[in-house]
C-alpha cells in the first residue's frame, strides 16, 4: 500500500514538473512564437521605408554572426564569475578584439508596475535599435544585440525589480559587478532612485542615466558625481498647474487627494506652492495608504465647498480613484489630475471619465515636433499598438542620451569614463519631447506642457518652456524650504 | 468601560461628518460583501481539510481576470462572472488534486498553496499583462443613486455587491443544513474518519468544497474586477483582507466569516475616513485585539487548541 | 549509561570538526569567488540564513510557524538605523541597542501569541508582521515613511571598515557561526527539551508542569537574538532600510528559505537562503517567468521532502553510506549526536535514515505514534 502511494507521488511529480517546465518556458514560448512577427515586422517596413528600418533590416542579415559571438561570451563571462573567481571583464576582453561596451537597463519587471517595466523597454530598445541593434525576441527581458557606437558593439542587459530599493541595488549590483555594465539606464522609481545614487556613488566609473525615478533628491541635494537625469522630477512635471487653477480657473479653495508617499508630496508640493503664493488655500490634504484600492470612504472626506480636488495617483490607484469620484460625486467638483495619474500609460484604462481632466506633463500627443511624430511612428513600427508615454519616452531619451555621448567620445570609456560623463553633462538635444539642457547637478532643464486629456489623448493648453528643477523660484530659498512632505508646503 | 467609551467616541465622530456616515456605513457593508465572497470558501476549505489555502487570492485574481476576457467576448458580465467562477473551480479542484498527496499537518500543504499563489500571480502578469483594467458593470446594475443630504452619489454596482454576498450566504447555508451533501460536509469537518468509515466518499465531498470555494473566489474577482480593478498584486491585497476576516471570524466557521467581515469592513471604513493614514493600522490592530481576547476567533471552537 | 556518555563523547568530537569545518569554509571562500559573488551570493545567504535560522528554530523546534520573524529583523534594523541617522549615536552603541532589540521584539510577538497555535499562530504573526510594515510605512515621525533610511554606512571594527566585503564577510560567517552554536545549545538544555515538548505534546508538556505559554513567549525571545542581529546585518549589507525590505514578499521569501532548507536542522536555513539567493540571481538569465519558476521550484521541494533540501540531502547522503556498506548503526549514531531528538520522535530515524526518499511513509508515522486530538488530526510538527 505504502510504496503504491509512493509511486503515485513521484508520478504527481513528474507531471508537476512537466506543468512547471511549461508554465515556465511559457513566457519563452510566447516570445519565441512572436519572434517572427517582429522579424517579419521590418521586411514589410521598407515599402513603408523609413531610413533607420532599412538600416535594421540590413544589419540584421549582416551581423548576425557577430551578434552570436557576443552572446556567447557573455555567456561565458557570467557563468565564469558565477562559478570561480573569474574576472568577468578579462574573459570579456580576450574574447573581443574590441571591448564591448555593457548598457545595464533596470526597471519595474515583477510587483505591481510590471507593465510601465514593460514600457520603459520599450523605449530602451528602440534607442538601441536606432544604432544597428536588432530584436532578440519580443518579451520584456529579450535584450538588443549587435548595437555598435563609433564601431564599439554595445550589450543591453535587462533587470527587474518589484520597485523596492533593495532589491534595485541587487539587480544594478548583478548588472554593474556580474555583467560589467558601463552605463545603468533606470530606474522607474523615486525611492529605487535614491537607492541607486547610494550605490552608483561608490562606483564612479560607472554612469546612472535615470529612467523615470521623479525624487527631487535624487539630483536636487547631494547630487552624484555620475548620476544624470534628462528629464523633469516629480515637482517638475506639475509646474504651472497650481497657478493656472488659480488664474485661469477661478479656483481659490481646492483639495488634494494622493497617495501617501514622497513623489506625491513632491506634486502636491509643486501645486500648493505655486497655488499658495498666489494667495490660494488648501481645505483639506487627503493622504490614502498605499495599497488601498477602494476609495470611498477617502471620497467621502472631500469638503463639500471647495472649487477643485488635486489628485496625485499612479496606475491602478488613479483608475480606482478616478473611477470611484465619478461614481460617488457624479464629478461635482472638478478634479486636476497629477501628471501619472493621466498618463498615456493608463489614459486607455480611464476612458470616458479622464474626459477633459487637466495637468501638467512632459508628455502630450499633439506637441507638433516632427521628432515625437517620428518616435510615436517608429515606436508603432517595432512595438505594434504602443504609444507614447512618459515611460518609453523617458527611457528613449536616456539611452539615447548616452548614446550619442558615447559616440561622441568614440566609445572611450577610460580614465573612470571621464571623457564620457563630461559629454553626457553636454547633450543638448531635441529629444520627442522637446529641448533638454542638463544644470550644474546634471539635472535636465526641460519643456512641460499643460494638457487637457480631449479624444482620449493629452492636448496641449500651453507649453512651458524650460522649467528648472527649483520651477524658476530662487534656488537657495527653494532648497531651503525642505523636501516636500504630507504638511510641507504649509500653505499659509 | 472601554467599550463604552469606544462606542461613544465612534457615534462622536460619526454625528460630526453627519449624513457622511450612512456613505461610511454602505461602504463599510459593500467591503463586507466583497471579503464574505471571498472568506466564506476560505473559511468552508480550512473547516474540511485543515489547509490554509493561500492560493485563494490567486483563484480571485484568475476568476476577475477570466471574467474580464470573457466579458470582452461576450458583452455579458452574468456570463463572463459565471464562466469565470466555473473556470476558477476547476482549478480549485485541481489544486485539490495535487494537495492530498500530501497528508500532513497542515504546513506541507499550506506551502504548497503557496507555491500555487506564485506561480498563478505570474501566469496572471504573463497572461493579461500589468497594465491594470476592470470589468464594466452590467447594464441594469450601471450608475448610482442619489444619498440624501449630501452631493454624493451611491453606485448601484456596489449595492448589488451586498446583495450578491447576502445571496450567497443564503445559498450556503441551505446547501449545508438543508441538503443531504450539507450534513455530509458539516459530518466531514466534525469527524473525516467517521463519515468515511460509514461508505460516502469523503474524497468526492472534499472535491466538491474545493469546487465551491474556487468558484465563490471567482464570482468575487469579477465583482471586485467590476467595481475596484484588476491588476498585479491585487491577489496578495485580497487574499490578507480575506485572512484578517476568517481568523477573527473563526478559521472554519461561515457564521463566523460573515459577522467578522460585516466587523472589519466597518472598521475599515470608520478608520479610512475618520483617521486615514493610520487606517491600515487601526484594521490590522483590531484584528490582533480579536485574537488577543479570543485566540480562536469570534466564533472559532477550542477544540481547534493545540492538541 | 556508558552509551550515553559515548554519544556526547562523539556529539562533542562531531560539534568541534563541523565547527572545524565551518572555519576552514569562512577562511577559503573569499579566496575563491569573485566580489559580486562574496557579497551578493555569500553575504547575501548569510545574513537571510540567520534571519532564517530564527525562524527554523521557531518552526523545527518549537512548532511555532511565525510570519512575525521578518517584523523582528525590522524592528532590529530600523532601530540601527534611526538611533545612527537620527539620533547621532555611536554605532557599535546603536548595534547594541539594535541586537537587544530582537529578543525584545520577539518577547513581545510571543506574548502577543502565546495562546495561539498551529495555524492561528501563523495568522496572528502575519496580522503582527503587515502591522510592523505598515507602521514603517505609515508612522513617519519615526520611520521616515515609505523612502526609509538611505546612505547607512556599516561601522568599523578594530579600525577595519565593515564597508568592505571581505571584512563584513567575516564577521556575518562569526555571527552565523554564533547563531547556529548558540541555537544548538539552547536545544540541548532543558529548555530546548521543553520546546520540543510544545512542538511534538503540548498537552502532556502542561501535565509535567510547564506552562506552554512561558515556553512559547521565551521561544519567541530566543529566536528573536537571531532575526536582531540578521536585521542587523541586512542593514549593513543594504546600506539602507525601508518598509519594502520588510513588506509581504519579504515575509514570504523567509518562510521559503526555511521551507527549502528545511527545518530539520537549524542549519538547513542556510542551505534554503543560498538555494534561494541562487535562484534570484540567475534564474532571470534562464527564463522570463522568474516567479513561475521559483513558486514551482518551491513546491516541488515541499512535494519531495517534508524536510527540505536537508532531508534531501540527508537521504541521498545514508543511501550513499548504505552503498558504500557503512553500517546503519553509525549512521544513527551520528544523527542523534546532531539533532539529539531521534529518541523522542520516532519518525525521525526513517526520516533521515533510509526510508529517507519515501516520505509519505514518514509522513504517515507521526499518526501512529503521536497521540491523536478528538478529530483525527495530530499536532503541529
Amino acid at each position: 500500500m505504502r510504496n503504491l502511494g509512493a509511486g503515485r507521488s513521484w508520478r504527481i511529480l513528474a507531471a508537476l514538473a512537466a506543468v512547471v517546465v511549461l508554465a515556465a518556458s511559457c513566457g519563452d514560448d510566447d516570445s519565441t512564437a512572436d519572434t517572427p512577427s517582429a522579424g517579419t515586422e521590418p521586411v514589410e517596413a521598407p515599402a513603408g521605408a523609413t531610413d533607420t528600418d532599412g538600416g535594421t533590416d540590413a544589419d540584421d542579415s549582416m551581423e548576425e554572426p557577430s551578434a552570436g559571438d557576443a552572446e556567447a561570451s557573455s555567456d561565458d563571462s557570467s557563468d565564469g564569475s558565477a562559478s570561480d573567481e573569474g574576472g568577468s571583464s578579462d574573459d570579456a576582453g580576450t574574447a573581443e578584439a574590441i571591448e564591448p561596451i555593457t548598457i545595464g537597463a533596470i526597471s519595474t519587471l515583477d510587483g505591481p508596475f510590471a507593465a510601465l517595466g514593460d514600457f520603459s523597454m520599450h523605449g530602451v530598445k528602440l534607442a538601441l535599435l536606432e544604432y544597428g541593434g536588432t530584436l532578440d525576441g519580443d518579451a520584456t527581458r529579450d535584450t538588443v544585440t549587435g548595437a555598435e557606437v563609433a564601431g564599439v558593439p554595445i550589450e543591453l542587459v535587462i533587470e527587474g525589480s518589484d520597485a523596492t530599493p533593495d532589491v534595485a541595488v541587487e539587480a544594478t549590483r548583478r548588472m554593474v559587478e556580474q555583467d560589467g555594465a558601463n552605463i545603468v539606464i533606470g530606474p522607474l522609481s523615486g525611492d529605487e532612485g535614491l537607492a541607486l545614487k547610494d550605490y552608483i556613488r561608490e562606483h564612479p566609473d560607472v554612469t546612472l542615466v535615470n529612467g523615470t525615478s521623479a525624487s527631487q533628491d535624487l539630483t536636487l541635494r547631494d547630487p552624484s558625481p555620475n548620476v544624470f537625469r534628462f528629464g523633469g522630477d516629480g515637482a517638475m512635471w506639475t509646474f504651472g498647474v497650481g497657478t493656472y487653477a488659480y488664474e485661469e480657473l477661478g479656483h481659490r479653495r481646492i483639495a488634494t487627494v494622493a497617495e501617501d508617499y514622497s513623489y506625491p508630496y513632491d506634486q502636491v508640493g509643486a501645486v500648493l506652492t505655486e497655488f499658495c503664493a498666489l494667495g490660494g488655500t488648501v481645505a483639506e490634504r487627503i493622504w490614502v495608504p498605499l495599497g488601498t484600492q477602494d476609495y470611498s470612504s477617502f471620497v467621502a472626506q472631500i469638503p463639500d465647498d471647495v472649487d477643485a480636488v488635486f489628485f496625485a495617483m499612479g496606475g491602478t490607484d488613479a483608475i480606482n480613484f478616478v473611477k470611484q469620484y465619478d461614481e460617488f460625486t457624479g464629478q461635482a467638483i472638478p478634479l486636476i489630475a497629477g501628471p501619472t495619474a493621466v498618463d498615456q500609460s493608463v489614459l486607455n484604462e480611464l476612458g470616458s471619465r479622464a474626459e477633459g481632466l487637466i495637468s501638467s506633463g512632459p508628455v502630450v500627443d499633439d506637441s507638433g515636433l516632427a521628432e515625437f511624430d517620428a518616435f510615436a511612428e517608429y515606436l508603432d513600427d517595432v512595438f505594434p499598438g504602443q504609444t507614447p508615454n512618459i515611460f518609453n519616452v523617458y527611457y528613449y531619451v536616456a539611452t539615447r542620451s548616452a548614446l550619442q555621448a558615447l559616440e561622441e567620445v568614440g566609445g572611450d570609456l577610460s580614465d573612470g569614463s571621464a571623457a564620457f560623463q563630461a559629454a553626457l553633462a553636454q547633450q543638448s538635444w531635441t529629444t520627442p519631447i522637446g529641448p533638454v539642457v542638463l544644470d550644474d547637478n546634471r539635472q535636465a532643464v526641460v519643456d512641460m506642457y499643460l494638457r487637457r486629456v480631449t479624444d482620449g489623448a493629452q492636448a496641449t493648453i500651453e507649453t512651458l518652456p524650460l522649467v528648472n528643477a527649483t520651477l524658476g523660484f530662487d534656488r537657495d530659498a527653494y532648497i531651503a524650504q525642505g523636501s516636500f512632505s504630507r504638511d510641507n508646503p504649509s500653505c499659509g | 468601560m472601554a467599550g463604552v467609551a469606544l462606542g461613544g467616541y465612534i457615534v462622536e465622530r460619526s454625528l460630526e461628518i453627519g449624513d457622511r456616515s450612512l456613505l461610511v456605513l454602505l461602504n463599510g457593508l459593500t467591503a463586507a460583501g466583497l471579503y464574505f465572497l471571498m472568506a466564506s470558501g476560505f473559511t468552508l476549505v480550512f473547516g474540511l481539510v485543515r489547509v490554509t489555502n493561500l492560493a485563494h487570492g490567486g483563484l480571485y485574481l484568475l476568476g476577475g481576470y477570466t471574467a474580464l476576457s470573457l466579458q470582452r467576448m461576450t458583452g455579458n458580465w452574468f456570463i463572463a462572472a459565471g464562466l469565470g467562477a466555473v473556470a476558477t473551480a476547476g482549478l480549485s479542484t485541481v489544486l485539490y488534486l495535487v494537495l492530498r498527496r500530501v497528508h500532513g499537518d497542515g504546513l506541507p500543504e499550506t506551502m504548497l498553496t503557496l507555491g500555487a499563489a506564485i506561480v498563478m500571480a505570474d501566469q496572471a502578469l504573463a497572461n493579461w499583462g500589468g497594465v491594470p483594467s476592470d470589468l464594466d458593470p452590467p447594464a441594469a446594475l450601471r450608475g448610482s443613486i442619489d444619498l440624501p443630504g449630501s452631493i454624493l452619489l451611491y453606485p448601484k454596482f456596489r449595492l448589488s455587491v451586498v446583495a450578491m454576498a447576502m445571496l450567497a450566504g443564503l445559498c450556503l447555508w441551505l446547501l449545508l443544513y438543508r441538503t443531504r451533501l450539507g450534513s455530509t460536509i458539516r459530518a466531514s469537518v466534525d469527524d473525516r474518519d467517521m463519515v468515511s468509515i460509514l461508505g460516502i466518499r469523503v474524497e468526492l465531498v472534499f472535491c466538491t468544497v474545493f469546487a465551491l470555494a474556487g468558484a465563490l473566489a471567482g464570482l468575487a474577482g469579477a465583482a471586485g474586477g467590476t467595481y475596484l480593478s484588476l491588476a498585479q498584486g491585487e491577489d496578495n491585497r485580497i487574499l490578507l483582507a480575506s485572512l484578517i476576516v476568517v481568523i477573527a471570524g473563526g478559521l472554519g466557521s461561515i457564521g463566523g466569516a460573515a459577522v467578522a467581515a460585516v466587523v472589519i469592513g466597518l472598521v475599515e471604513a470608520f478608520a479610512q475616513t475618520h483617521h486615514a493614514i493610520f487606517s491600515v493600522l487601526i484594521t490590522f490592530g483590531t484584528l490582533i485585539a480579536i485574537l488577543v481576547l479570543r485566540p480562536h476567533g469570534i466564533f472559532g471552537s477550542q477544540q481547534d487548541e493545540r492538541a | 549509561m556508558e552509551s550515553s556518555v559515548h554519544s556526547k563523547m562523539s556529539a562533542r568530537s562531531r560539534a568541534l570538526a563541523l565547527l572545524a569545518a565551518a572555519a576552514a569554509a569562512i577562511a577559503v571562500v573569499p579566496a575563491l569567488v569573485s566580489d559580486f559573488v562574496l557579497l551578493q551570493i555569500a553575504i547575501k545567504s548569510l545574513w537571510l540564513g540567520i534571519a532564517g535560522a530564527s525562524l527554523a528554530f521557531l518552526i523545527g523546534q518549537a512548532g511555532l510557524i511565525s510570519l512575525a520573524q521578518t517584523a523582528v529583523f525590522g524592528v532590529s534594523g530600523y532601530v540601527m538605523a534611526i538611533l545612527v541617522l537620527d539620533h547621532g549615536w555611536g554605532e557599535w552603541f546603536a548595534v547594541a541597542v539594535a541586537a537587544a532589540a530582537g529578543p525584545i521584539a520577539g518577547l513581545i510577538v510571543g506574548v502577543i501569541s502565546r495562546r495561539a497555535a498551529g495555524l492561528y499562530l501563523m495568522m496572528l504573526t502575519l496580522a503582527i508582521g503587515v502591522f510592523v510594515f505598515f507602521f514603517a510605512q505609515q508612522y513617519q515621525p519615526i520611520t521616515r515613511g515609505h523612502t526609509g533610511f538611505n546612505g547607512f554606512d556599516a561601522p568599523t571594527l578594530f579600525g577595519i571598515d565593515l564597508n568592505d566585503r571581505r571584512p563584513l564577510f567575516y564577521v556575518t560567517a562569526v555571527v552565523a557561526v554564533a547563531v547556529v552554536a548558540g541555537f544548538r545549545y539552547v536545544m540541548a538544555t532543558p529548555a530546548g527539551l521543553a520546546y520540543r515538548g510544545l512542538r511534538d505534546n503540548p498537552k502532556r508538556l502542561q501535565a509535567l508542569g510547564y506552562s506552554t505559554e512561558a515556553t512559547t513567549v521565551s521561544a519567541f525571545a530566543v529566536s528573536g537574538f537571531a532575526a536582531g542581529a540578521g536585521g542587523v546585518i541586512s542593514v549593513w549589507y543594504n546600506g539602507a532600510i525601508s518598509p519594502g525590505s520588510i513588506d509581504l514578499t519579504r515575509t514570504i521569501e523567509l518562510l521559503i528559505v526555511v521551507m527549502i532548507g528545511g527545518t530539520l536542522r537549524i542549519e538547513g536555513a542556510f542551505l534554503g537562503a543560498l538555494a534561494v539567493t541562487l535562484l534570484q540571481n540567475y534564474v532571470s538569465d534562464f527564463t522570463n517567468r522568474t516567479e513561475t519558476l521559483v513558486g514551482a521550484v518551491f513546491m516541488v521541494v515541499v512535494l519531495v521532502s517534508r524536510q527540505g533540501l536537508t532531508g534531501i540531502l540527508l537521504g541521498l547522503g545514508s543511501r550513499a553510506q548504505r552503498a558504500l556498506g557503512w553500517v546503519r548503526s553509525r549512521d544513527s549514531t551520528l544523527d542523534r549526536s546532531v539533532t539529539d531528538d531521534s529518541r523522542r520522535s520516532p519518525e525521525h530515524a526513517s526520516r533521515t535514515g533510509q526510508h529517507a526518499p519515501s516520505q509519505q511513509q514518514a509522513r504517515r508515522l507521526p499518526c501512529e505514534t503521536l497521540e491523536r486530538d478528538g478529530r483525527g488530526e495530530y499536532s503541529p510538527p
